[in-house]
């Protein structure tokens, strides 16, 4: 564990700010690391934690940052924003700082790999205080950052939402399965942590009202690049809905800010609207029996019957178990089918379809209602059975 | 645009007919149906039962004999195209004649079809709180879309228009003041001769590739595709804007700007059975990173180059073995063409073998298994507008296998991932060892109603573990100003449950983080200091009841604690929430409601840093009367009364924010299609 001699190492460094009796103890910065690119404007957002003894109540003050180098303790730019707070501690400051690409390109052309940014933590009555730090990398681009190696530590650089279309805007039909794709470029690996959030039809006015679909704290298992789906989005009601992807840290975020999500730059906005069908919804078909038993030579198959159906379409699969989270099954293999008119609400196992079926095979099966005009009006979920002709 | 029936079908083309007559095509009469003359065999056995199958669908009880013509009436239409009939003679000593095999067409027919829907939402703000939360919002909002697909069929032509507007003044997925979205639209003209289908598109363009060149890029454009009768030559030429968009600007429907263009082709070329199939890509473009539905990022660099790809595909052994070769190079400047380092050239491979059951290999114990093995080298520099994200500076050695015995299913997944491929001495390499997995259980035939699942429901279970390794020299450490060292352990499981009218289920994570890093210096700066080792367990609750045909609830809980043991600190999120739809009058009231809740708690070994506290409740309402019911071409009318509310406190730093607003509203649904 090197954690203690940093420590050890950190308080060294900060002896000729040692803190007094009742004084600031110490100081952290959220993110301890940040990238900035050549190419772009970067804005710098730093959440400073200040520790305080438990008799401190003089409040805290920093003037200024400032950007040094670490090779030579240079300072290179100095930024005069003061932040501050009175009472008694501990306290919580936020810093936002923009960082052109002009100047970022010229720490590269001196030769420049990184520079700390470095504000230091008075107590205004007692002179006594703390230093905090954060390392800025340097890179030409945001693509190339990700390619240039990282520390081990997750830091997402890019966050992108698409549905079907290719872009975060899409119209469904009320009952569609609809899912968004995240992909996320990141530097290192570990926990990706962050939340989805809607606001639906009835809370997606001018002032939308966000609630959470799931948090996530997924386990990257690649370098650079990560993919995500969705949990299943909600299109039972017709109507405006928005969705969001907030990349998050460790800490909670300022309620000021906007609840429940970070920095505007680590969150993603979709829309879609959900258009209502004239007519029939696509109901779900239940009830449907066999499922998990034995089908006998002359059994039957039953399920809930769908107002409007014209044709039940029956299909029969090959048995395979479900694929795991990591991969894919192949699609199961069809077998065969059977059409049955739309009066019905059950079919015996056809000749046809019998002569295809194995004795003692393990088989899925589905219905699908239609209408007169073919149109899916009714969906089942996959049952199984076992064919036992003998049985 | 309604799923036609038999659309499985041609997915079914999986029959293998017994010697039978063959016949010549067969026109069907229309789309519901078609008669045939019986064969003499079938009026000659008179003790068999008639049996119709049409793509390994029984159709017998659409069909009826009428002397010696047999008459097929479907009360659905079958999609145009060309399907396997076949008649058979089933006896009762179990044996089957096949009596028949031939090609039945369903004809195309000429005309034009359209489809058109609606949907027009304005509502009016009764009361809020507090005021400032909505200062510059209009107590009237109106948002709404409309969709739009016709097509016009002539012989072999075919002349389609579609589109899908957005207007929503306050959407967060567009840029402030843009009130209309374009989510997708499409012209197109295509011609199916007898020698190749080829089609002119403008508006939302994929090239369904996913290699190195390409990864599934879709953007608005134009293409012309032309794909031969025997799939045996495809090509597609495209020119499309370069970022993702979704506004209605003229400049971003078409690739009009040279700093926001992707221009290339495709093509590909195989030997008959799919044995070679030899391809190639070349993408030549410009644009900005970003776009519609990326993350917010100031970056004006136009970044671009051509880069290009050639393939060759073999498909062996019935298809059980799968063998892909890529070779693909570029010349791209990532920094900003004109700022900073010129354009680099460089290049990346990949190869593939894909080894699975059910061509020329028998799946032995198993249900099913196959493997693929990759090994995939992409350049520093190599990059592609038409696949952006795709990793670089890497080398990966990867192994996946995968099987199912019976009720099991179990995944495999072996890789190596070490950067720096070029050994360049100015960067560090990393690799990341990753060994995992994946089992899963789904038991087919439990019966449902005995033992604990009667209670529980039918059971599905999924566990994964996982483990990776990075690491990196320690003379590199210096090098770049950081050191990379440790192991991460990942074990999961996930129960779900079904029963009629309950679907729930259960997750458990456990991720172990063990850092093994040193400390860097940068002078007297400390510039890289080890993160602490970590845990972080997650659990989650999820149960979907539908109560009556009238009744669902919905409920969830998700938990996450992270513990750093460097400095006792620990992090929980929780998330629970409850929501329910209520049918109060059937086909004209429903109710909607939920509550979620969110805590997220910060405690630290140290405490004179500040334990944080934030909590949220968000809660929402809405009654819905369908005061007119949507027909086909007639609009319908909901009226709505909808209400939410959301707190957030931090109970650290006393900050209270609350916002509430009460709606009453109107919604137009509109649908229309013709024929």
């Amino acid at each position: 564990m090197k954690y203690a001699l940093v420590t050890a190492l950190l308080a060294l460094l900060l002896l000729d700010s040692s803190p007094a009796a009742a004084a600031i103890s110490d100081a952290r910065a959220t993110p301890r690391q940040l990238t900035l690119f050549g190419t772009s404007g970067n804005l710098v957002q730093v959440r400073w934690q200040v520790a305080t003894t438990p008799d401190h109540a003089t409040g805290v003050s920093s003037p200024a940052a400032t950007i040094v180098d670490p090779g030579t303790g240079r300072v290179l730019l100095v930024v005069n924003t003061s932040l501050d707070a009175a009472g008694s501690g501990p306290f919580v400051l936020r810093e936002s700082l923009q960082v052109d690409a002009d100047t970022v390109r010229g720490w590269q052309a001196a030769g420049l790999e990184r520079v700390v940014l470095e504000r230091s933590f008075g107590d205004p009555a007692t002179g006594g205080g703390a230093v905090g730090r954060v390392v800025l990398r340097l890179s030409g681009s945001q693509l190339r950052a990700l390619r240039e190696g990282a520390p081990s530590e997750l830091l997402v650089v890019s966050v992108r939402l698409e549905f079907e279309t290719g872009n975060n805007t899409a119209i469904v039909e009320r009952d569609a399965d609809l899912r968004a794709g995240l992909t996320v470029q990141h530097t290192g690996t570990g926990i990706l942590r962050g939340r989805w959030q809607i606001a639906e039809p009835g809370s997606s006015e001018a002032v939308p009202v966000f609630r959470t679909l799931a948090l996530v704290n997924t386990q990257v298992r690649a370098g650079q690049r990560s993919y995500l789906r969705s949990p299943v989005l909600p299109t039972s009601r017709p109507g405006v809905y928005l969705l969001r992807f907030c990349v998050s840290g460790t800490d909670p975020v300022a309620v000021a800010e906007d609840a429940q999500c970070p920095g505007a730059g680590q969150v993603v906005h979709a829309t879609y609207q959900v258009h209502a069908r004239a007519g029939f919804r696509v109901v779900r078909i239940r009830s449907l029996e066999p499922d998990r038993a034995r089908l006998g030579q002359e059994g039957m198959f039953r399920w809930g019957e769908v107002p409007g159906a014209a044709t039940y379409q029956v299909q029969i699969f090959e048995f395979a178990p479900r694929a795991t989270t990591g991969g894919e099954a192949p699609e199961p293999r069809f077998i065969a089918g059977m059409l049955v008119p739309g009066d019905a609400g059950a079919t015996r196992l056809t000749e046809l379809a019998r002569s295809r079926l194995s004795p003692e095979r393990r088989y899925l099966w589905r219905v699908t209602a239609y209408d007169q005009a073919g149109v899916t009006i009714g969906t089942s979920e996959e049952a199984s059975f076992i064919f036992s002709p003998d049985g | 645009m309604g799923t036609r029936l038999v659309a499985l079908l041609l997915l079914a083309a999986c029959l293998q007919p017994a010697a039978a007559q063959q016949a010549g095509p067969l026109t069907a009469i229309d789309q519901r149906s078609f008669s045939l003359d019986l064969p003499a065999a079938a009026l000659a056995q008179a003790d068999g039962a008639l049996a119709v199958d049409l793509d390994g669908y029984d159709l017998t009880p659409f069909s009826r004999v009428d002397g010696t013509v047999l008459r097929v009436a479907l009360d659905s239409p079958l999609p145009p195209g060309g399907y396997l009939l076949s008649l058979m003679l089933f006896f009762p000593d179990g044996s089957v004649e096949v009596l028949l095999d031939t090609i039945l067409q369903v004809p195309v027919g000429d005309g034009m079809t359209h489809s058109a829907s609606g949907m027009l939402q304005a509502s009016y703000r009764v009361a809020e709180g507090p005021a400032e939360n909505f200062a510059g919002a209009d107590d009237t909002t109106a948002k709404g879309s409309v969709s739009y697909q016709g097509e016009r069929r002539s012989g072999a032509w075919r002349l389609g228009a579609g589109a899908g507007v957005i207007y929503d003044r306050y959407s967060q997925a567009a840029p402030a003041d843009e009130r209309w979205l374009l989510p997708e639209y499409a012209l197109f003209a295509a011609h199916e001769g007898s020698v190749a289908a080829t089609e002119l598109k403008a508006g939302n363009v994929a090239v369904s590739q996913d290699d190195l060149l390409f990864s599934n890029f879709q953007r608005r454009g134009v293409a012309l595709q032309s794909l031969a009768a025997s799939e045996r030559f495809q090509l597609q030429a495209f020119s499309m804007v370069s970022a993702p968009s979704n506004l209605v600007q003229a400049d971003e429907l078409l690739p009009r700007d040279s700093d926001n263009r992707s221009s290339g082709l495709r093509a590909s070329v195989a030997l008959p059975d799919e044995r070679l199939r030899l391809s190639g890509g070349l993408v030549d473009g410009r644009g900005p990173l970003g776009g519609a539905g990326f993350n917010q990022f100031i970056d004006p660099a136009i970044i671009g180059g051509d880069s290009w790809n050639v393939g060759l595909d073999s498909r062996l052994a019935g298809g059980s073995v799968a063998l892909a070769l890529e070779r693909a190079g570029s010349n791209f400047d990532v920094d900003g063409i004109g700022v900073g380092a010129p354009e680099r050239s460089d290049d990346a491979m990949r190869a593939t073998l894909g080894l699975a059951s059910g061509g020329a290999f028998d799946s032995g114990p198993f249900s099913y298994w196959s493997a693929e093995f990759q090994y995939r080298q992409v350049g520093l520099d190599y990059y592609s507008m038409a696949n952006l994200a795709l990793p670089g500076n890497i080398e990966v050695h990867s192994a996946y296998l995968q099987a199912g015995w019976r009720d099991f299913a179990v995944d495999l997944d072996l890789a190596r991932e070490r950067s720096n491929p070029d050994d360049d001495p100015d960067l560090a390499t990393q690799t990341l060892d990753r060994a995992g997995v994946n089992l899963g259980w789904s038991p087919g035939t439990l019966d449902p109603d005995r033992g604990p699942w009667q209670w529980l429901g039918a059971p599905s279970i999924n566990s994964w573990a996982y483990r990776y390794e990075s690491s990196q020299p320690d003379a590199d450490a210096q090098l770049v100003g950081f050191d990379v060292d440790n192991a991460t352990d990942e074990i999961g499981l996930a129960l779900t449950f079904a029963r009629a009218r309950l679907n729930w289920g259960l997750q458990l994570a456990l991720v172990d983080y063990d850092d093994r890093s040193d400390p860097v210096f940068n002078g007297n700066f400390l510039v890289y200091e080890p993160p602490s080792d970590s845990r972080n367990t997650q659990a989650s609750l999820q149960a979907s009841w539908a109560a009556s045909e009238r009744i669902t609830l919905d409920a969830y809980i998700q938990r996450n604690k992270l513990e750093e043991s460097a400095l006792d600190d620990v992090y929980r999120n929780t998330a629970y929430g409850l929501s329910g739809n209520l049918i109060v009058v059937p086909n004209r009231l429903t109710a909607r409601a939920g509550l979620n809740f969110g805590r997220d708690h910060s405690d630290f070994g140290n405490p004179q840093f500040l334990a944080e506290r934030l909590h949220s409740r968000v809660a929402d309402l809405q009654l819905s009367w369908q005061a007119i019911h949507a027909r086909p071409g007639r609009p319908g009318l909901n009226l709505n009364l909808s209400g939410s509310y959301a707190r957030n406190e931090d109970l650290a730093l006393l900050v209270d924010d609350e916002l509430w607003s009460v709606f009453v509203g109107a919604q137009l649904d509109w649908n229309w299609s013709r024929p």
